[in-house]
């Protein structure tokens, strides 16, 4: 290859980097570009290993999201956002009568939005997502007040579509300044399981040197499942 | 319909149908009752049986700690160990479908295999829920039977005199294990006691048996447990006394005899198998013949000792406290000597004792009196009525509730309370006794097997005791936690349960190992928990 022909192609995927900075920067004449959702998450897990934990396999979840429209890119039919989401919550109950155990997984996650705009208040989407989740279990004898418990971090992953209805909406000047609107969605939740060992909790202090310790596989936890959410959404 | 409810529509049946994805109930397995069998030691590993999990959960001391499990039947009664200390036997008592989720379990004996982690347990229909197991010596023939707790609240009626003798070297099978109910007199059994194996003299059958023999009041009842479905033989005790209740067996089996020792009877009641050949035709193929002989120990002996002396004559030793006496009998001829004590002593050990020694000294205490004292008899001619008696007695500072023998050494372990705070260690050949001062009451401890150390913990203190034997050294671990229970393993390690219902336990290496060698594993009675499908 030339001299020549390396600069030409180097600036053709200049060009080509350039268009698309273009497509993607945010433009300040936008309206109605931004979105935050705040709402809870009932998780349904069918995995086995929340059996040994809780009897009804639901968690309930406190969720938090924001979504960038990403008006550059132009699909037909469809909006695309940009997604973050911030989601935690707990299960647990009583195993074999004097367990009780509490397990909470926190979830972060980005992803894509594709939203298809049915009517002025009203539009469906679909989205997925990637991210980390941590979680942990605790669990309490209860009675003879012996705990251990451990934490762990899995990846997750995340697929789902729901309706948004939007019916209190603000417009000034023929443009949408600010809706706010309700959000329900369906989606099922994926992570890799987390092995879990049985880390003693004492009252020794930290600075006592303590004897070499193995701790025994619990097994692993999956907090994989179906899940439901409602969300109170707000676009300005 | 417009789009926005079109859109309301479509919001309503999502919820509709996420609220049928949530109707998902888990087994009602995982709401059992929970409790814990063990710890029990095993060669080189500790057993526990989960009984809410219907598991046996193995922990290897050897090396790095390992832990493994095996899925057994439903609701654990009784576990023990065979005599090689390899395989674990557990009885369960099954379940009766009830709940939804329950399934129909019949009562079983499970033997595992605990030196093999990928093994399958052997599981044998035993039929009732038996609470009880004896294994032979020889780890092949077992006895499952009912302790004399009485029925419990399952079932409709239960037949005490029902046992089950099950071939563990075989697989089940339609004759493996027989069940059989043996002749009762009115009583139920107070337990069961299988000999040695041992051939019985003059038998065209010379194979070395097993014979079982069933202990209730007033009678004794010897089973062939070689050969189950052969007859058993009643032997009423009535002779000896009205509430005659035998209470102790011991076994000489190269004579294939047994002598008896009862509470209400004057004499030791000695048992010798005979070889008696079933007539030609005979219903009952059973080729021997209990026969009877009463030792005269004269004043109703309270503990024995069998021996052989260094001529290979067959000794017998009782105790009598209502006479205050020591009777020396010799098996073979009946002859007895006895030497008059000044106190009711009520328990006999021998020193040294193991299959191939010849016991040269025995230890007699006074346990039921309490008194401050042990005695000292020389064995070594003890039937020359022409030899002075050689009687030594240890005076002591406090009285005397329990005497414990050290395996392998010629040292006793005397108890001084209730509590197990004050111990004496006795030397039976120089009549010393060392006390022992510890940090407080001994809860637990065990004698490592090589006799080299005795191994103690208290509650509420966390620390492991070491008390050298060879020179009563004595020397200390701290723990990260107070302990429970203590186990010497046949291994070598040290095994101490902290109590934790979860499992906590320290695993030393050998009594000389420091801390650093030394594990803490926790959680181990959970382990699985997450990956289990009960």
């Amino acid at each position: 290859m030339t001299t020549n022909q390396m600069a030409h192609k180097l600036s053709r995927w200049a060009l080509a980097a350039a268009a698309a900075a273009v497509m993607w920067m945010p433009s300040a004449a936008s309206a109605q570009q931004y979105e935050l959702s705040i709402g809870s998450t009932t998780r349904y897990m069918g995995s086995d290993s929340v059996d040994a934990l809780t009897a009804d396999d639901s968690m309930g979840m406190f969720s938090i999201a924001a979504g960038f429209h990403l008006n550059q890119v132009h699909l037909p039919l469809f909006d695309l956002l940009a997604d973050v989401s911030l989601d935690t919550g707990t299960f647990g109950g009583t195993t074999f009568q004097r367990i009780h155990s509490e397990s909470r997984v926190t979830t972060g996650m980005v992803g894509a939005r594709l939203r298809w705009t049915v009517s002025p208040r009203g539009s469906f989407y679909g989205r997925a997502m990637l991210g980390a989740s941590r979680v942990s279990l605790s669990l309490e004898d209860l009675a003879s007040a012996a705990a251990l418990g451990d934490a762990g971090w899995s990846a997750s992953t995340y697929l789902g579509g729901g309706v948004e209805l939007l019916p209190a909406r603000m417009v000034r000047n023929g443009r949408e300044r600010f809706s706010l609107g309700v959000r329900l969605e369906g989606g099922y939740f994926a992570t890799t399981r987390v092995k879990m060992r049985a880390v003693a909790t004492d009252d020794m202090g930290a600075d006592v040197i303590r004897l070499p310790t193995t701790m025994a596989s619990l097994g692993s936890l999956d907090p994989s499942g179906w899940s439901l959410r409602f969300a109170v959404v707000a676009r300005f | 319909m417009n789009a926005y409810n079109r859109l309301t529509a479509a919001v309503l049946v999502v919820a509709a149908l996420a609220a049928l994805g949530a109707c998902d109930d888990r087994d009602v397995a995982w709401d059992r009752d929970r409790s814990v069998i063990g710890p029990i030691a095993l060669k080189t590993e500790v057993a526990y049986i989960d009984n809410a999990r219907d598991r046996v959960i193995i922990i290897d001391t050897a090396d790095k700690p390992r832990i493994w499990t095996y899925a057994i039947g439903r609701d654990a009664v009784f576990a023990t160990v065979t005599p090689d200390k390899r395989h674990l036997a557990v009885i369960t008592r099954g379940e009766e479908a009830v709940l939804k989720g329950q399934v129909d379990q019949d009562p079983q004996l499970w033997l595992v295999d605990v030196s093999k982690p990928d093994s399958v347990p052997v599981s044998y229909p035993v039929g009732s829920p038996f609470d009880r197991l004896s294994i032979a010596e020889d780890g092949a023939t077992a006895v499952a039977y009912f302790s004399a707790s009485g029925p419990d609240a399952t079932g409709f009626f239960r037949n005490p005199n029902e046992m089950a003798i099950v071939d563990l070297s075989r697989a089940p099978a339609d004759d493996n294990p027989v069940l059989k109910t043996v002749r009762s007199f009115g009583q139920a059994p107070d337990g069961v006691i299988l000999s040695p194996p041992m051939v019985v003299p003059g038998a065209e059958d010379a194979t070395r048996r097993v014979f079982a023999f069933v202990l209730s009041l007033g009678n004794v009842t010897v089973l062939d447990a070689t050969h189950p479905q052969r007859r058993e033989v009643s032997i009423r005790l009535d002779s000896a006394g009205s509430n005659v209740r035998p209470r102790e067996i011991v076994f000489a089996p190269n004579s294939a005899t047994a002598y008896l020792r009862s509470d209400g009877a004057r004499d030791i009641l000695e048992i010798l198998i005979n070889a008696d050949p079933p007539a030609p035709g005979a219903t009952d193929p059973n080729d021997y013949r209990p026969a009877l002989a009463e030792l005269g120990a004269g004043g109703g002996p309270a503990d024995v000792a069998v021996y052989d002396d260094a001529t290979g004559r067959r000794l017998v030793l009782a105790v009598t406290p209502n006479t205050q006496e020591l009777v020396v009998i010799d098996a073979d001829t009946a002859q007895f000597r006895t030497f008059a004590m000044d106190d009711p002593v009520d328990r006999i050990l021998l020193f040294p004792s193991g299959p191939d020694l010849v016991p040269q000294v025995a230890v007699l205490a006074s346990l039921g009196s309490r008194l401050s004292r042990v005695h000292l008899v020389a064995l070594d001619r003890i039937t020359d009525s022409l030899e002075p008696t050689k009687l030594q007695t240890v005076e002591l500072d406090q009285p005397v509730l329990d005497v414990q023998p050290v395996p392998g050494r010629e040292l006793a372990m005397i108890v001084h309370d209730d509590d197990r705070t004050v111990l004496g260690l006795l030397d039976v050949n120089i009549g010393s006794v060392s006390p022992l001062q510890g940090v407080g009451r001994l809860d637990s401890y065990a004698f490592t097997p090589d006799g080299d150390y005795l191994v103690g913990v208290t509650d509420g203190v966390s620390r492991v005791g070491f008390l050298e034997l060879s020179n009563l050294h004595p020397s200390d671990l701290r723990l990260d936690s107070d302990p429970a229970s203590v186990l010497a393993l046949p291994g070598g390690a040290i095994f101490i349960d902290h109590g934790d219902p979860f499992g906590v336990a320290t695993i030393i290496p050998s009594p000389q190992s420091s801390r650093d060698e030394s594990h803490l594993l926790t959680g181990f009675l959970l382990s699985g928990l997450l990956d289990e499908n009960l």
